[in-house]
């Protein structure tokens, strides 16, 4: 549920190994359940069919798996002459997942056996990174922001904000508030949490929150659109959400917007500008979340943008400069098994808050991303 | 009550969802929907809800209800509903107001049920098991509702009713208090039996002609969710195996589907119960029969049905079976256009015994094995009562100005989903 690491590369090795293991565990359940109805031991003949989109590497593996449980059974392959049995064996899939179905004939008998697996979700590879990503957090219901907080890291939910504590090199669950917002919360969810002067604020549109770390850890909320920092470290951005949507407004620009960075605005008309509405030239490919960072190689702020579209699927954060008016980026871009749903600055110098929906596992997975000086 | 007698179910509440993308949804706009029939039930879900949901797996989720729990008997069951729900007129949503529409829709299915409503809980009391309550709860049928003047639809869904005329418009309007957050769309209207194409979404049904679409326009279309068959309760026992063996299925899907459609050979389609394969008819040499003339009606006002009618009577022939095909009802077979409700195979396969007027056959279904469906799917085929044709899918034209289309259509209902839809201006 918890991690909390060094910084990774998206894609761990271990996964490949994790789902080979699965179906070797999948092809001695179907053996068992093949063999379960069959009266006595004898030679076998195997056909096997994929109905699916598992490779074919995965699943020779899986025919020779299941060959060998069958053989442990007393059931022998058997490629010539006349088999007691013959067995044909279909990897299909259905809307729950995967499952094999096998077909036992005997004789005059004739048995469908079937076995329905939901095997473990392939974490992708994903290629070489620039920007640092530091997993925190995963779960299975929205994480709208993270904050650290007098060595407590609050993660903030549509129903709630957790704490936890550093324990043995693990971030371990130390508490719960309950939030009840003034107005229900929009549809496409945004939030904020910074540090207040009795611990922590939280701000969601309609609704801003005062809450406390000690001596109770609690929550208390009013109706209505406070002002906040959207940079924490940068003072010249005050801004307030919109009542019952998923935009800022603020003195500092003209039209409404959903996110900024490095004074430029990802606008509700769905393009990249600044204070006063003029578009930024070769943001094209931006998305609308995008936030501020230092930068780690020179002076001033860089940004860092999502990509640009409806995808479901995929998303990717790549750093930027804005040198006189022109686009320049400055990182590969990171491909991210799901869209962002939420890029924050962090209260940390160098450190941004990273949310995205992992479309595999459909969990929420939040990081902390840093961004270092290429070699 | 013990409650420490119940099986826990559930108790959770639903996350809110978020369906933010890289570029984050607008909020505002109209959407126009043009549809080819003239009922509302496709959009009915967008303004009601029910107890519990369905997810695209057609595993159950919560919905109304956050939590419940039942006997061991599955006669008693207790619902508890989600706090801080309003209807549209404002009326919150509690046990006194959900029940009413509730007990009708239950009565109707199961007969006699006792519900006792007390704040937000519902307790439901059968005289028989309800074991299916759960998958039976999450169809719109069972949507909690209230009846506001001269009968419009109060439900607690994201649009509210604005205009409502029956057969030909309905408009909707976000509703501002919905407690899933209110939808991207300012409003949204339908008109019914249109059959136009100006509408930024529209449905494309099937016909014998091919359609030249307005430019820019993409067309979605879901997995195959209807069944076209042949049933009949009085032919010839020696008829039917021999019907079906004569029927090609590649020309119905190829010409007349424009291969849209999957040629069905069971009851359910591959992708929801993963076996169809199974029922792959065996080759063999059709029969030659010597029959009297059998009528073959199919849905009147139906040119997609009666050129699959006519391929059908074709193919007969070859089994020395003539089919007469007529639009009139009554005929010894009959075409049947049977539409799944949900993603749940075992759900779907009690309906279908249901239809075939063999309801005994699902009493043994158990929707976590699929042996089990196998089984009775396999038993509603031998009972030689229908032949399957052809599956279709639905299929919308959805113009470039509208986002979030594919993604909002993921559910386990299968009705118009546009809650998360949001649209250019």
């Amino acid at each position: 549920m918890l991690r909390v690491g060094l910084a990774l590369l998206f894609g761990m090795l271990t996964a490949a190994r994790a789902h080979a293991q699965s179906m070797g565990e999948a092809a001695g359940q179907l053996a068992a359940r093949i063999s379960s109805p069959l009266q006595r031991h004898g030679t076998v003949s195997l056909e096997f069919q994929n109905l699916t989109a598992v490779g074919p590497a995965e699943s020779s593996s899986f025919r020779a798996a299941l060959q060998e449980e069958l053989r442990k059974l007393g059931l022998e392959p058997t490629g010539a002459g006349q088999p007691e049995i013959r067995l044909r064996v279909t990897l299909s899939e259905n809307v729950r997942g995967l499952l094999f179905v096998a077909e036992v004939t005997s004789g005059e008998n004739r048995q469908v056996v079937m076995l329905p697996w939901n095997r473990p979700p392939p974490t992708e590879a994903k290629p070489r990174v620039k920007i640092t990503i530091e997993p925190v957090l995963e779960q299975s219901e929205a994480m709208l922001d993270l904050l650290l907080v007098d060595s407590q890291l609050l993660a903030l939910s549509p129903s709630k904000v957790s704490s936890y504590k550093m324990t043995g090199g693990k971030w371990m669950p130390s508490g719960i508030a309950g939030v009840s917002w003034a107005r229900p919360l929009p549809r496409d969810q945004h939030a904020r949490m910074e540090i207040g002067p009795t611990g922590f604020r939280v701000f969601v549109p309609g609704t801003s929150c005062s809450g406390m770390l000690e001596p109770e850890f609690k929550i208390t909320c009013e109706p209505g659109n406070e002002n906040w920092l959207f940079n924490p470290r940068d003072p010249l951005l005050a801004v307030r959400w919109v009542t019952d949507q998923n935009l800022l407004e603020s003195e500092s620009a003209k039209v409404p917007f959903y996110a900024a960075a490095t004074g430029w605005f990802a606008t509700s008309e769905g393009r990249i500008a600044d204070r006063t509405g003029a578009p930024l030239a070769g943001s094209d490919g931006w998305g609308s979340e995008i936030s501020s960072v230092e930068n780690p190689c020179g002076s001033g702020w860089m940004a860092l943008v999502s990509a640009a579209g409806d995808g479901q699927d995929h998303d990717q954060i790549q750093a930027y400069e804005v040198v006189d008016g022109q686009v320049v980026a400055v990182s590969d871009a990171i491909s991210l098994p799901g869209p962002v749903t939420a890029l924050w600055p962090a209260e940390t110098r160098g450190q941004t808050t990273l949310v995205i929906r992992n479309s595999k596992t459909g969990n929420y997975e939040a990081s902390r991303l840093g961004v270092a000086c290429a070699e | 009550m013990r409650l420490h007698a119940w099986a826990w179910l559930a108790l959770s509440s639903l996350p809110l969802l978020s369906v933010a993308g890289a570029t984050l949804p607008r909020y505002g706009g109209a959407l126009t929907v043009d549809l080819s029939q003239d009922s509302s039930e496709p959009v009915v879900p967008l303004i009601t809800e029910t107890l519990v949901r369905l997810n695209e797996k057609g595993e159950v989720e919560p919905g109304l209800a956050v939590a419940w729990q039942r006997d061991a008997d599955r006669k008693r069951w207790r619902f508890s509903l989600r706090p801080k729900v309003v209807f549209h007129d404002g009326e919150p949503l509690n046990g006194g107001t959900a029940a009413p529409s509730l007990g009708a829709a239950l009565r109707k299915k199961y007969g006699e049920v006792n519900i006792t409503a007390g704040g937000q809980a519902l307790v439901l009391q059968f005289d028989r098991a309800a074991p299916d309550l759960l998958t039976e709860l999450a169809n719109s049928r069972m949507a909690i509702v209230r009846s506001g003047e001269k009968g419009a639809l109060i439900g607690t869904g994201p649009f509210r009713v604005a205009v409502w005329e029956p057969g030909r418009k309905l408009a909707l309007a976000a509703f501002e208090g919905y407690w899933g957050g209110r939808p991207f769309l300012d409003s949204v209207t339908v008109n019914l039996g249109t059959g136009r194409e100006t509408g930024d979404v529209f449905d494309i049904p099937f016909s014998q002609t091919r359609r030249v679409l307005p430019e820019r326009i993409r067309i979605w279309s879901s997995p195959v969710r209807e069944l076209i068959a042949l049933v009949s309760e009085s032919v010839q026992p020696e008829v039917w195996p021999a019907l079906a063996l004569a029927i090609d299925r590649a020309p119905i899907v190829n010409v007349l589907t424009q291969r849209r459609g999957e040629a069905a050979l069971g009851l359910l389609p591959q992708w929801l119960n993963g076996y169809a394969f199974l029922f792959a008819p065996r080759k063999g040499t059709v029969s030659q029969l010597r029959t009297a003339p059998l009528t073959l009606s199919y849905p009147a006002n139906d040119g997609f049905a009666r050129a699959v009618a006519e391929r059908v009577a074709l193919n007969a022939r070859d089994a020395g079976i003539v089919l007469q095909p007529t639009p009139n009802p009554g005929g010894a077979v009959r075409m049947v256009r049977w539409a799944l409700e949900s993603p749940d195979a075992a759900a779907e396969l009690s309906r279908l015994a249901g239809l075939l007027g063999a309801p005994e056959r699902a009493n043994s279904l158990n929707s976590a094995k699929p042996e089990t469906w196998y089984e009775a799917e396999r038993a509603l085929l031998d009972a030689h009562r229908i032949i399957p044709l052809v599956y279709l899918p639905e299929v919308y034209g959805v113009a470039p100005r509208v986002h979030n289309w594919e993604a909002a259509q993921k559910s386990g209902e299968f009705t118009l989903h546009l809650e998360n839809v949001w649209v250019d201006p």
